[in-house]
């Protein structure tokens, strides 16, 4: 009797300790949130949205075979922006569903670079090929086609608007007989993140 | 007094205990999480298979190994005496019994593309006892050698590789399954220990007819033959290259002296065998010759020649002609590099079916009085170069 007593007390700190641990917690939160409020006054906080999405234009599923060293492919995406809130960045990651030497060997191995048109890119081939007749500008230098959270440069990023990308995959010419028939296959998947927090 | 609280039992401190820890860690993970929290959002490409050609395009060159010397105007066979069964035998330098370890090494060409792997790799030896009174068989053992190491022994002094029976020249073909790349078979040396096992003290020396390694890639068929041979029978090594191998003056000096006018009945034949896979886009194709005249031509005169391609036995095309040489010397000491581009040779079947003639004479005339010397030609090397690729 006396150890069910002492045990229901144990529980009961146990509890309230994590009681008083969590809202330590949500009291911590408060010194990072946007708004605080001392007012007894009540108001709505909405929040905004954002939305990264590709098309039309998205060349990126074409693969290519019979590549030989010194090859290069041209694929083109379309970055849309959307939601009430701009983006403050974009990256890249990349990875191999399927790998062999062509996504590991990060010297002789594919290596990819974007850049970007400001408007949209005029399509020729296949084989894919793109001119620009507007402006272009460079958002990854030449990197291995493998990577995570690569930084994206030169985006617009604001809501309502595209970017016109064109990411140009290479197998170096000095890729020597041991890249001779392999495969690999690339995903990408883009990432944009909001804006710097501001007052509101 | 003190109070109750302060004196708490052991079993009451230990949850005391976890309930502090599991509080602080559970505030923890909720600061840290909405510090590094914010909107994203993400957008997919691919996925993007890439696949690349199974030959990359590029040259690789085998020399004639197949010489047919018809300056007499009949057909000599002068190919290499190692490359093929054709009773052209090569006798080893030195009688040689069992357990001598002494060696001969064949060092095989590079005519492959490399990073292929290799099927069904065998080397394949034709020998036989000399022959002589006592004689036995001639047997062998080998090591596979890449890269100046060994990486495959087949058979023993104990266990020979392979005998012949007698006199008689026999092929043993053995796998070599440790060969798996073609860059290990380009350049690839085997090294064969011989010995003849005819009664004691009355040893004999082992003909050798052919040593050649043989195999597969993307199902096209290869022979590899050897540029390099050293006999070490006798215990110091003595290297004879394969006279069309490489420009290292070993040479040919053809058996008859040209004529003085062309006829397409006097003639150096070459025949490659670049072992081509099927379905290979043939880009380019070349010929090196690298030869000058026997001596020097007198008089005025040089030595000429132009060349006519085959398929096999079909005419593809001529480079050069009777009135218009491909090349001339009067150089006899002085080689001459000529390199032709043969376009007509454009797909895989013309390529290893390859036959070269080429058609010299001494022009504008030669023998007799006055007139230019008539001379032979000597050559240092014929190689074609086939340049391809395999989607």
């Amino acid at each position: 009797m006396r150890l069910f007593t002492s045990g229901s007390n144990v529980h009961k700190l146990i509890a309230s300790l994590a009681v008083l641990g969590a809202a330590a917690a949500i009291a911590g939160l408060g010194t990072y949130a946007t708004f605080t409020s001392s007012t007894s006054a009540s108001h709505t906080i909405a929040t905004g949205t954002l939305s990264l999405t590709s098309g039309p234009t998205n060349r990126l599923g074409t693969g290519a075979s019979l590549v030989a060293a010194g090859d290069s492919m041209q694929r083109a995406i379309d970055l849309n922006y959307a939601g009430s809130i701009s983006f403050g960045s974009a990256t890249l990651t990349t990875n191999a569903t399927t790998s062999s030497a062509l996504d590991t060997d990060t010297t002789d191995g594919l290596h990819m670079a974007i850049d970007k048109c400001s408007v949209a890119w005029t399509e020729s081939g296949p084989p894919y090929t793109y001119t620009c007749s507007g402006t272009t500008s460079s958002v990854l230098a030449s990197a291995p086609v493998v990577g995570s959270n690569l930084a994206l440069s030169n985006l617009t990023l604001t809501a309502g608007s595209t970017d016109h990308l064109r990411v140009t995959v290479t197998l170096p010419g000095t890729a020597g007989n041991s890249f001779e028939n392999l495969s690999s296959t690339i995903a990408y998947t883009f990432t944009g993140v909001q804006r710097a927090g501001t007052s509101q | 007094m003190r109070p109750h609280g302060r004196h708490r039992s052991p079993e009451l401190r230990r949850p005391l205990r976890w309930g502090a820890v599991l509080g602080s860690a559970l505030a923890a993970f909720v600061v840290v999480s909405g510090s590094i929290a914010g909107l994203s959002s993400l957008a997919t490409g691919g996925p993007q298979t890439i696949v690349t050609k199974r030959i990359f395009s590029g040259p690789r060159s085998v020399n004639a190994v197949d010489v047919r010397d018809a300056s007499s105007g009949a057909e000599t066979n002068k190919s290499d005496a190692l490359s093929f069964a054709d009773a052209v035998v090569t006798a080893t330098s030195t009688a040689i019994a069992s357990g001598t370890n002494r060696y001969l090494d064949f060092t095989f060409n590079s005519g492959r593309p490399g990073g292929l792997s290799v099927s069904s790799p065998q080397f394949n030896f034709r020998l036989a006892s000399a022959g002589g009174a006592q004689s036995g068989n001639g047997c062998f053992w080998f090591e596979v050698r890449s890269g100046g190491s060994v990486i495959g022994t087949h058979g023993s002094y104990a266990a020979a590789a392979g005998c012949s029976t007698g006199v008689t020249q026999t092929t043993i073909s053995t796998s070599i399954p440790e060969v798996t790349s073609t860059d290990q078979l380009n350049g690839l040396v085997v090294r064969v220990y011989p010995w003849e096992t005819g009664s004691p003290g009355k040893t004999k020396v082992v003909n050798l007819d052919m040593a050649t390694v043989t195999g597969s890639t993307y199902s096209a068929a290869f022979t590899a033959y050897e540029t390099s041979f050293v006999d070490d029978t006798s215990g110091t090594p003595a290297t004879t290259p394969w006279f069309m191998a490489a420009v290292d003056g070993t040479t040919y000096t053809d058996a008859t002296n040209w004529p003085a006018a062309v006829t397409t009945t006097k003639y150096l034949k070459l025949t490659f065998d670049p072992g081509v896979p099927a379905g290979s886009v043939v880009t380019a194709v070349s010929l090196k010759n690298v030869w000058h005249a026997s001596a020097a031509v007198t008089n005025g005169g040089t030595l000429c020649y132009y060349l006519e391609t085959f398929n096999g036995a079909t005419s593809l095309g001529t480079h050069g002609s009777a009135g218009s040489p491909q090349a001339c010397t009067a150089s006899g000491t002085v080689f001459s590099t000529d390199t032709i581009p043969l376009a007509e040779v454009n797909d895989a079947t013309k390529a290893n079916n390859l036959v070269i003639k080429l058609y010299y004479w001494v022009s504008p005339t030669c023998g007799g009085a006055g007139n230019p010397v008539c001379v032979k030609s000597v050559t240092d090397q014929a190689e074609a170069t086939f340049t391809y690729y395999l989607d």
